[in-house]
């Protein structure tokens, strides 16, 4: 009990010194006047026997760091000396400190930054109640391993039915949704929606209440954003009525912010208990789920691949190929993002690598100069282990220090790295970025860390020194040991790897992403309008009416294209369903007249993507028509059918024979033989990182029932974005409910491509920081050596040396060290391409124009950095440096 | 700090709280000067101490709760803190001067069976 009692006491004492120290001063005042009276008592003076006294005390400074040794934790009460110490220290060496803190500020920074994102994006729960039983259930195809997030509605009926299996499941679809308030329509980002939905994320309503079974076709809910644009308030909003595609939806319900999926989803509208397709042929509908208690992520699996091998048996024709997989929502959302944002934090901790190489170095240095202050306290009785304390200390407060920098550095890295990845990073996610506990804790270790990396062993070297080596040193600047040079000739090399490594990969993807841009697309991005746009056809597409109401919508934007070309500053304009690197898809098989016939095994079939296009629409795209004619404005519904194709399609279906003439058909909406009537140039559909492939054009008119959402191209002479207003009003002038939404054809090619930009982005700006930390480097241990070997030069100049001559001297040094750290980068480099290789386009990881290019601007960059430091030291008056002591 | 320190500090620390709380108990509440004096007075010539040293002693035995102080004048009106003797301290006297006697004998036979 004693022991426990002790350790009480003593850690009272340490967490109040205060208390005691004034009790022992004050013990100590009374010991020494009582010593002053006996010696008084004796015969003395009352100075002599002041003196006495002290002297017979030996030192009362002394007795107190006794006495507080023995009151508490000598260790933590010798921490926090040594950090005071250490402080001290470090203000007396300004210059110092601030290159240091700085150095690693940047570091610290760049990988706060960096993990914020991570944290956010991949590590953090989403915000939902019992987030990690939210499953996302996708299809497999177990002959190609390739996933997709669509399922076929009988499917889908199958597994919402596993006994046991899902506490709620839910499909949903869509994207955008055309919405009309009063009189104002909108487009926005819409999903249909199994009543269930929102059970399955235990998000409550804002106001209102969710979805019952019977609300199918007929409620909607709604985002808080979209009821406050709309009705002010939520609770406002519950009650009214907006019309989705013709049909009017009550507002049952209205979501919290905290309803975030699918991203940017402002209306929820309810859809039917069971999918409208119940093929198994047809992939349409997506599925989240929440899993039932006791049931985890792999009985799920085990489950759904069990029921996938009874469809495979009953079904053959479509289910033998297929199973599905239920993977956590979190990681189905990121899943793409991923395993990019580990590489770079891979690449920003090289970084800090960097940097706390260049920091060990600088402290070396500093150690050097020090070497005497450090063998009188060790000849003082300071011992090894106390001298590395200390040392450790000051790396300890320097790296605190840079950690409070980093972390506001941090601050504007993370807005930056979001800009650039706003259009990349899921977007649910990119919210979730923010500077919280885990950031914080991440943001301490590191420090700590990177203050063990950069101090140890300067430290552990310091300490090894010998006391009287270095006291009998004579000058302040002692003659240069090899092995610490040595070493951190070894610190610089490390350095310029490194960075080498970095700067390469950072040209590969540099080279790629300017292979990208450069890359023909098929069609000319610059100067095109895209709108968006949405008309609501009413009715039923299985009669009479209801396909002349969509037929109506067809002649609507034939309409609105003929008044756009009248638009001053307008070139041409068109519209198509499908357009390039946009939003819709549609892909599929298709048969050739006298080749094969349409229907039986659809694998054994050429496929091809399915466009709609307008009149127009190929000559404001600049695509070219290589043979034949594009649509024009007789190709109406009630005339022969036709067709366009790419001309990879041609190749793939007719070799070298012309096919204009022949007919074609395929799955898209009819059974009609279509008859070609022109080819046109391939186009990069998906991205400019897509392969240009086989496409089928059909004429808008022709498909009304696809045709009621058009993608408007307008190709402008002034700015594409000036006439967004005037096209707005043309359109609405024919018809008030088009719901529409803007950007242009260069910014959606280049979101397409955010993926590869962002990663070059952050790896060019790793890679220009590990340069410049590994020139700061170079820099910095060529003046150290220069300014050690002044006498030297002295001597050499006194002796007949040119300025050449040691000019040539230094940089001969400097060149062996970027030899042999160049070199090890280049290994590094090939050694990580298989790493990056995966991000390439269009060049392979041993491109030599990315390894000259960045040998071309680096190389130089760091031999320059040693020129400074010889030119100075050819400088050298000889006198001065021969006197100095 | 070598660890060879430590040992010879450990032992001295025994010895020097045996004689503390030994002169306590002899002399009745005592301030740290009264007892450096004592200490010197039947050490000497043998023993010269640092009056220092007698404080982590203090520090120590007060933490155990063997002894406590008080503040109280001296004939010569100085204030000074008189440190006396507690039950517990009265106890571990008795404790320790037993194992101290029986490690003594002990010490003694080996070096009697050395020589």
């Amino acid at each position: 009990m004693s022991a426990l009692r002790r350790f009480f006491l003593r850690l009272y004492n340490f967490l109040r010194p205060s208390r005691t120290e004034p009790d022992l001063a004050r013990e100590l005042a009374s010991h020494l006047a009582l010593l002053e009276d006996d010696f008084i008592r004796r015969g003395m003076t009352l100075e002599e026997a002041r003196l006495a006294a002290q002297r017979a005390f030996a030192g009362v400074e002394q007795t107190k760091e006794l006495h507080r040794d023995a009151r508490s934790f000598v260790w933590l009460d010798d921490a926090r000396r040594d950090l005071q110490h250490a402080a001290r220290t470090l203000r007396r060496a300004p210059g110092f400190t601030a290159t240091v803190v700085s150095t690693l500020a940047l570091g610290i920074g760049a990988n706060t930054a960096m993990f914020s994102v991570i944290s956010g994006v991949v590590l953090k729960p989403l915000g939902y109640p019992g987030a990690d039983r939210i499953v996302a259930v996708l299809n497999r195809w177990t002959d190609t391993g390739h996933t997709q997030a669509n399922l076929a509605g009988g499917d889908e009926i199958d597994i919402s039915t596993l006994p046991g299996t899902f506490e709620a499941f839910a499909y949903y679809q869509g994207g955008e949704l055309g919405v009309q308030v009063g009189d104002q329509a909108e487009l926005v980002g819409g999903q249909r929606v199994h009543p269930d939905f929102f059970r399955v994320f235990g998000v409550a309503p804002a106001a209102g209440r969710l979805f019952n079974r019977d609300d199918a076709l007929r409620s909607a809910i709604v985002s808080l954003g979209f009821a406050q644009r709309h009705f002010g308030s939520a609770a406002g909003a519950v009650g009214h009525s907006v019309s989705i595609g013709s049909r009017p939806h009550e507002i049952v319900g209205v979501m919290p912010a905290a309803m975030r999926f699918p991203a940017q989803t402002d209306v929820w509208a309810a859809a039917p208990v069971e999918p409208g397709s119940r093929n198994r042929s047809g992939h349409n509908y997506r599925a989240v789920a929440r899993l039932a208690p006791g049931v985890s992520v792999d009985l799920a699996n085990a489950r759904l691949t069990s029921l996938a091998t009874q469809l495979a048996r009953a079904f053959p024709d479509s289910n033998k190929r297929k199973t599905f997989v239920a993977t956590a929502l979190r990681d189905d959302l990121v899943r793409r993002v991923r395993g990019t944002l580990f590489v770079m934090m891979g690449a920003v901790a090289l970084v800090l690598l960097i940097a706390c190489a260049n920091v060990a170095n600088l402290i070396l240095a500093r150690a050097a100069g020090r070497s005497r202050e450090l063998a009188v306290r060790a000849a003082l009785g300071a011992g090894r282990r106390h001298v590395v304390s200390q040392l450790l200390a000051e790396s300890l407060v320097l790296a605190a220090a840079a950690g409070a920098v980093g972390l506001l550095l941090a601050r504007v890295g993370t807005d930056a790295l979001l800009r650039v990845g706003s259009q990349y990073v899921p977007l649910p996610r990119l919210e979730d970025v923010q500077t919280d506990g885990r950031v914080l804790l991440f943001t301490a270790a590191v420090s700590v860390l990177t203050a063990i990396a950069f101090g140890l062993m300067p430290a552990l070297r310091a300490a090894r020194g010998d006391v009287s080596e270095a006291l009998n040193q004579g000058g302040a600047r002692g003659t240069l040991g090899a092995g610490s040079s040595r070493l951190r000739s070894g610190l610089v090399v490390a350095q310029i790897a490194l960075s080498f490594m970095l700067a390469i990969d950072a040209g590969l993807l540099f080279r790629s992403f300017a292979a990208l841009t450069e890359t023909p697309l098929g069609f000319r991005t610059e100067g095109v309008l895209v709108a968006y746009a949405n008309a609501p056809a009413r009715g039923s597409i299985f009669d009479k009416t209801g396909l002349d109401d969509y037929i109506r919508v067809g002649q609507l934007f034939d309409d609105a294209f003929a008044r756009m070309r009248r638009i001053p500053g307008v070139i041409s304009a068109g519209g198509a369903m499908g357009l390039p690197t946009g939003s819709y898809d549609s892909d599929g098989s298709y048969a050739v007249e006298g080749k094969q016939t349409f229907g039986g095994d659809f694998r054994r079939m050429p496929h091809a993507g399915f466009r709609l296009a307008s009149p127009g629409y190929f000559r404001t795209m600049a695509v070219p028509v290589l043979r034949g004619r594009e649509f024009e404005d007789g190709d109406l519904y009630d005339r022969p059918f036709v067709a366009v194709i790419s001309e990879s399609l041609a190749r793939q279906s007719f070799g070298a024979d012309d096919p204009i003439g022949h007919r074609i058909m395929c799955g898209f909406d009819s059974d009609k033989w279509m008859t070609i009537v022109g080819v046109v140039g391939d186009v990069r559909q998906a991205s400019p990182a897509s392969r240009p492939g086989p496409e089928l054009y059909m004429p808008l008119r022709q498909h009304p029932y696809a045709a009621s959402r058009v993608q408007m191209v307008i190709r402008t002479s002034a700015p594409p974005e000036s006439l967004i207003g005037a096209v707005r009003r043309t359109v609405r002038s024919l018809s008030p409910d088009v719901a529409m939404k803007f950007t242009t054809l260069e910014t959606s090619v280049s979101d397409s491509i955010a993926a590869p930009r962002f990663r070059m982005a952050l790896v060019s700006t790793f890679a220009t920081l590990a340069l410049l930390l590994a020139v700061a480097g170079m820099y910095a241990v060529m003046s150290y050596v220069t300014s050690q070997r002044t006498s030297e030069f002295g001597l050499r100049v006194a002796l007949g040396a040119q300025a050449g001559d040691v000019v040539r001297l230094v940089l001969g040094g400097a060149v062996r060290l970027v030899a042999v750290g160049v070199a090890l980068g280049l290994v590094l480099a090939l050694a990580t391409s298989r790493i990056v290789s995966t991000m390439l386009f269009g060049i392979t990881p041993m491109d030599t124009q990315a390894y000259a290019g960045v040998l071309l601007v680096a190389l130089p960059l760091v031999t320059l950095a040693a020129l400074v430091p010889a030119l100075r030291a050819a400088r050298v008056d000889p006198m001065v440096a021969l006197r100095e002591p | 700090m070598a660890s060879e320190d430590r040992n010879r500090v450990e032992l001295l620390q025994g010895t020097l709280d045996l004689i503390v709380l030994r002169a306590l108990d002899t002399m009745g509440p005592q301030h740290a000067y009264g007892l450096a004096a004592r200490l010197e007075q039947i050490a000497q010539p043998s023993l010269t101490l640092n009056q220092g040293t007698l404080y982590p002693a203090l520090v120590r035995l007060e933490q155990k709760g063997w002894i406590k102080g008080a503040w109280h004048r001296t004939e010569t009106n100085r204030e000074a803190k008189y440190y006396s003797l507690t039950k517990a301290g009265g106890r571990a006297l008795h404790k320790q001067a037993e194992r101290w006697r029986r490690l003594a004998g002990l010490v003694e036979k080996l070096l009697l069976g050395e020589s």
